[in-house]
C-alpha cells in the first residue's frame, strides 16, 4: 500500500476504536431492548394469569350464587359481589394491559360481553330469589342460558390464552435470535477490533524499532568516522557530538552539550563566528569552511591546533542543523612543511647543479682551448726544429683535447635536457629527418649509403629534442656502417603492444645482446676508440630525452648483422601509426 | 679617424685567451689597433674615458668590442649594460666571444643588446677561421655608425 506507517498505524486504532464502539452501542441498545422485551413478557405472563383469575371469579360467582339459593345467607350474596368486582377489577386490568394488541382487544370485547352477560344472569338469578318471585322455571331458565354462555366464555378465554401463549412463543424466540446476533456482533467485533490492534500494535512496533536501528546506526556511523563530528542547532548551540570531538578536543560529551560551538575555537575567532554562523544559515549548503584559511581547534588544556572543517546543513524537527567534519590537519600541514622543505632542498641542489654546470661550461673547456690554441702554434712556428715524432705527439695532443672538448659539449648537453621543460609542438617526422640526412651528407659522400625512409606520422613533442633522437642514431647508423659495402639504414614504423613504434635500423658491424642494457648508461661504449669514435653519452641522451616525454627506447642487434633501434612516444598512437601506414603503403 | 684609432677592444682576462685571441689576429693582420682591458671596470673606463683613460678622446671609439663574460670585477653583461644604456657608446657594436653557450647567457646576451654571441671553439683551427672572419665583418665589411659628435661639427640632419 502507498500509505506510511504512520498513517497505517494511525487507521488501524482509530478502526479497532470505531468497532469497539459499534459493539459497545449494539450491546447497550440490545440490553435496552432486552429489558423492554422483558417487560412485555412479563405483562404477558400477567395477562395469562389474569385469564386464569377470570375464570376463577366466574367460578367463585357461580359458587356463591349456588350457596345463596341453597342456603340463603346473605355473606353469599355478598362474597359473590365481591367476585363479580374483582371480575370487573380483572377485566379492566386486561384490557390495560393488551391496549397495544388489537386482535386481544376485540377477542376481550367480545368476552367481556359474554362475561357481563354470564355475571347479569347469576345477578338475575340471585335478584329474583331475593325478591322471592323467581319461579323454579325461571332460576332454571337463568341457568340453562348461563350454561350456554359460559360455552361461550370458556373457548374465548381459551384463544385469549393461546393468543398470549403464542406471543410468548415468538418473543422468546425472537428474544433467543437477538441474543445469538449480539453475542455474535460482540464476539466478531471484539475479535476483529483485537487484531486489528494487534496488526497496528505490530506495525508501531516495528516502525519504532526500525527507527530506533536507524537511530542506532546513524549513531555507530557517527561514533565510526574518522572525523569529529559536532552537530549545532541555529543558535550555535552543540546537539550531537561523536567520540573523535572528546578525544581531539579533551573534553567529554557532557561538557559539550547544550553549549556553543564557540568554546572549540580559539579566542580570536568567537567574536566574529557567530556572524559566520548566520550567513550559513541564510544560506545552508554543504562547503568547506574558511576556504584558504588556515582553522584552529582549540582545546580543554588551551592547546591549539590546525584542523580543516567541512559544513553541511541537516534538516531536523527542531530546525536547520549544522553539522561540522572536523579534522586534525596536524601532520598533514607537518608533512607538507615537509615537502616544502625538501623541494627547497632539492631546488638549492639543483641550483648548485646549474651553477655547477655553468661554471663547467665555462671553466672547463678554456684549458682544453689553451692546449689545442698553443699546440697549433708549436706546429705551426716551429715546424722545422721539431722532429717527425713530435708532431705525432703533438697530434695526438690535439686530438686529445678535441675529445674532450666533445665530451663536455655532450654532457652538458645531457644535464641541459634533464633542466629544460619540454616546448611540445606538432612536429612532422619526414621533415625532421629529411634535414638531418643533409647534415651527412659530406660524411658519407665517398660511400655508397641506402636509406629507406618511410611515410613518419606528424607527432606532438620538442622537435629540438626529438631532433637530436634521430641525429644520435643516424649517426650511430651512419657510423658503424662505415666497413660495410652497399650500407643500408631504414627509418620506418613497426608494429608494438600498444602503440606503433619508430624505429632505425642499420646493417652495420651490430653488436652482442648481452651489452644492450650497458648501451644506454653514460660513457658505456661497445666498441674501441680507434674502431668507431665517440663520446658514449648519444645513446644515453636519446633516452633521457625520450623518457622525458614518456616514451621509451629499446634495441635488437646482432654481431656482423647490424642493430635496430626502436622508440615510442606517447602522442604516437595507432590511430596516428595507421594513417601513416596506410598511406606509406601507396607510396 | 687617425692611424692611433682603436679599432678593436678586446675585453679578456685571461692570459693564455688573450695570447691565443691576438695569435690570431695578428695572423689575420687586424691586431694593429687594439685595446686590451683585464677586467670589466678598465673596459668601462676606457669607453667612458674614465681613470687612467680620462685623457683619452671621447670620439675615439672602438670600431667593435670583444666581450668575455667571466671577467673580474664588472662582469661581461654588465660591461654591456652600461654600454647599451648609454646614449655615447649604445652605437658601438659587441660581439660576445665567450666559452659558453649556455641558454641564459644567450638569452641575457641579446636581451642587453649584444650584437652578435660567439662561443670559443676548443679547436683553435676553427677559433682562427673564426676570429678572421670576425675581423673581416666588422672592421671590413660591416659600415659603421655615423659619428654624431665633437669630431663632426655639422649635424648629420642639416
Amino acid at each position: 500500500m502507498g500509505l506510511n506507517y504512520r498513517t497505517k498505524t494511525v487507521l488501524g486504532f482509530a478502526l479497532a476504536l470505531a468497532i469497539l464502539l459499534g459493539v459497545g452501542v449494539s450491546s447497550y441498545r440490545r440490553a435496552l431492548l432486552s429489558d423492554q422485551e422483558a417487560t412485555t413478557v412479563t405483562r404477558t405472563h400477567v395477562v395469562l394469569e389474569i385469564l386464569e383469575s377470570l375464570r376463577l371469579h366466574l367460578a367463585d360467582a357461580e359458587l356463591n350464587r349456588r350457596g345463596y339459593l341453597l342456603t340463603h345467607r346473605a355473606e353469599f350474596v355478598e362474597s359473590f359481589q365481591r367476585a363479580h368486582d374483582r371480575l370487573s377489577d380483572a377485566l379492566k386490568g386486561l384490557r390495560g394491559l393488551i391496549s397495544d394488541n388489537a386482535p386481544q382487544q376485540r377477542r376481550l370485547d367480545s368476552l367481556e360481553q359474554a362475561l357481563s352477560l354470564r355475571m347479569s344472569y347469576l345477578q338475575n338469578s340471585i335478584t329474583l330469589f331475593q325478591q322471592q318471585r323467581g319461579s323454579k322455571a325461571a332460576q332454571e331458565d337463568l341457568t340453562l342460558k348461563g350454561v350456554q354462555v359460559m360455552a361461550q366464555i370458556r373457548p374465548q378465554i381459551t384463544a385469549m390464552e393461546e393468543q398470549e401463549q403464542m406471543l410468548l412463543e415468538k418473543r422468546s424466540q425472537a428474544e433467543q435470535q437477538a441474543f445469538r446476533e449480539s453475542r455474535w456482533i460482540i464476539l466478531l467485533g471484539t475479535a476483529l477490533a483485537l487484531a486489528l490492534l494487534a496488526a497496528s500494535s505490530l506495525l508501531y512496533w516495528r516502525e519504532m524499532n526500525r527507527g530506533l536501528e536507524a537511530e542506532r546506526r546513524f549513531h555507530r556511523l557517527l561514533e565510526a568516522a574518522p572525523d569529529a563530528f559536532v552537530v549545532a542547532d541555529s543558535q550555535g548551540r552543540i546537539v550531537i557530538v561523536n567520540q573523535q570531538v572528546e578525544i581531539l578536543f579533551g573534553y567529554s560529551r557532557s561538557d559539550l552539550l547544550g553549549k556553543t560551538v564557540e568554546m572549540l575555537m580559539p579566542d580570536r575567532f568567537r567574536q566574529i563566528h557567530p556572524k559566520h554562523r548566520q550567513n550559513f544559515h541564510s544560506a545552508p549548503s554543504a562547503r568547506p569552511m574558511g576556504t584558504g584559511m588556515t582553522l584552529f581547534g582549540l582545546r580543554r588544556d588551551g592547546s591549539e591546533f590546525p584542523v580543516e572543517i567541512s559544513l553541511s546543513p541537516l534538516e531536523a524537527e527542531e530546525g536547520i542543523l549544522v553539522v561540522s567534519a572536523i579534522r586534525d590537519v596536524t601532520d598533514r600541514i607537518k608533512t607538507q612543511e615537509d615537502l616544502r622543505q625538501r623541494t627547497e632542498e632539492l631546488e638549492a641542489t639543483n641550483r648548485e647543479l646549474e651553477a655547477f654546470t655553468y661554471s663547467v661550461s665555462h671553466d672547463l673547456r678554456a684549458p682544453l682551448r689553451h692546449i689545442d690554441g698553443f699546440s697549433r702554434i708549436l706546429m705551426d712556428e716551429y715546424a722545422g726544429e721539431l722532429p717527425q715524432q713530435a708532431h705525432g705527439h703533438l697530434r695526438r695532443i690535439r686530438e686529445a683535447t678535441s675529445h674532450m672538448g666533445n665530451l663536455v659539449d655532450d654532457l652538458l648537453n645531457l644535464s641541459r635536457i634533464g633542466r629544460q621543460p619540454l616546448a611540445l609542438q606538432k612536429t612532422n617526422l619526414n621533415a625532421l629527418v629529411a634535414k638531418i640526412k643533409t647534415d651527412f651528407s659530406s660524411e658519407i659522400a665517398e660511400r655508397q649509403v641506402d636509406w629507406h625512409i618511410a611515410l613518419l606520422p606528424t607527432v606532438e613533442c620538442d622537435p629540438g629534442l626529438i631532433k637530436q633522437v634521430f641525429f644520435n642514431l643516424m649517426a650511430n647508423a651512419v657510423k658503424f656502417t662505415r666497413p660495410q659495402q652497399g650500407a643500408r639504414i631504414e627509418i620506418g614504423l613497426a608494429d608494438g603492444d600498444r602503440q606503433p613504434a619508430i624505429f632505425v635500423r642499420d646493417n652495420g658491424v651490430g653488436f652482442d645482446m648481452k651489452y644492450a642494457d650497458k648501451l644506454f648508461g653514460v660513457f658505456q661504449r661497445l666498441h674501441r676508440q680507434e674502431d668507431f669514435e665517440g663520446t658514449g653519452v648519444g645513446l644515453a641522451t636519446v633516452e633521457r630525452i625520450l623518457r622525458k616525454h614518456g616514451g621509451r627506447i629499446w634495441v635488437q642487434a646482432e654481431p656482423g648483422s647490424g642493430a635496430t633501434f626502436y622508440f615510442t612516444l606517447p602522442s604516437l598512437t595507432y590511430s596516428q601509426g595507421k594513417a601513416a601506414e596506410a598511406v606509406g603503403a601507396q607510396v | 679617424m687617425t692611424v692611433n684609432d682603436v679599432e678593436i677592444l678586446l675585453v679578456e682576462d685571461n692570459p693564455a685567451d688573450l695570447e691565443l685571441t691576438l695569435h690570431a689576429l695578428r695572423q689575420s693582420k687586424l691586431a694593429n689597433h687594439i685595446e686590451i682591458a683585464r677586467d670589466g671596470e678598465e673596459a668601462l673606463d676606457f669607453l667612458f674615458c674614465r681613470g687612467a683613460h680620462s685623457s683619452r678622446n671621447r670620439a675615439d671609439v672602438p670600431r667593435v668590442v670583444l666581450l668575455d663574460l667571466k671577467i673580474p670585477k664588472v662582469d661581461g653583461l654588465e660591461v654591456l649594460q652600461h654600454i647599451k644604456q648609454d646614449p655615447r657608446t649604445r652605437n658601438i657594436p659587441v660581439v660576445i666571444l665567450t666559452a659558453s653557450k649556455e641558454q641564459q647567457d644567450l638569452i641575457a646576451g641579446y636581451r642587453l643588446g649584444a650584437n652578435s654571441y660567439l662561443q670559443k671553439p676548443v679547436d683553435f683551427d676553427a677559433f682562427q677561421k673564426m676570429i678572421v672572419q670576425l675581423g673581416m665583418y666588422w672592421l671590413v665589411v660591416n659600415e659603421p655608425p655615423p659619428q654624431a659628435n665633437e669630431s663632426n661639427p655639422r649635424s648629420p640632419i642639416e
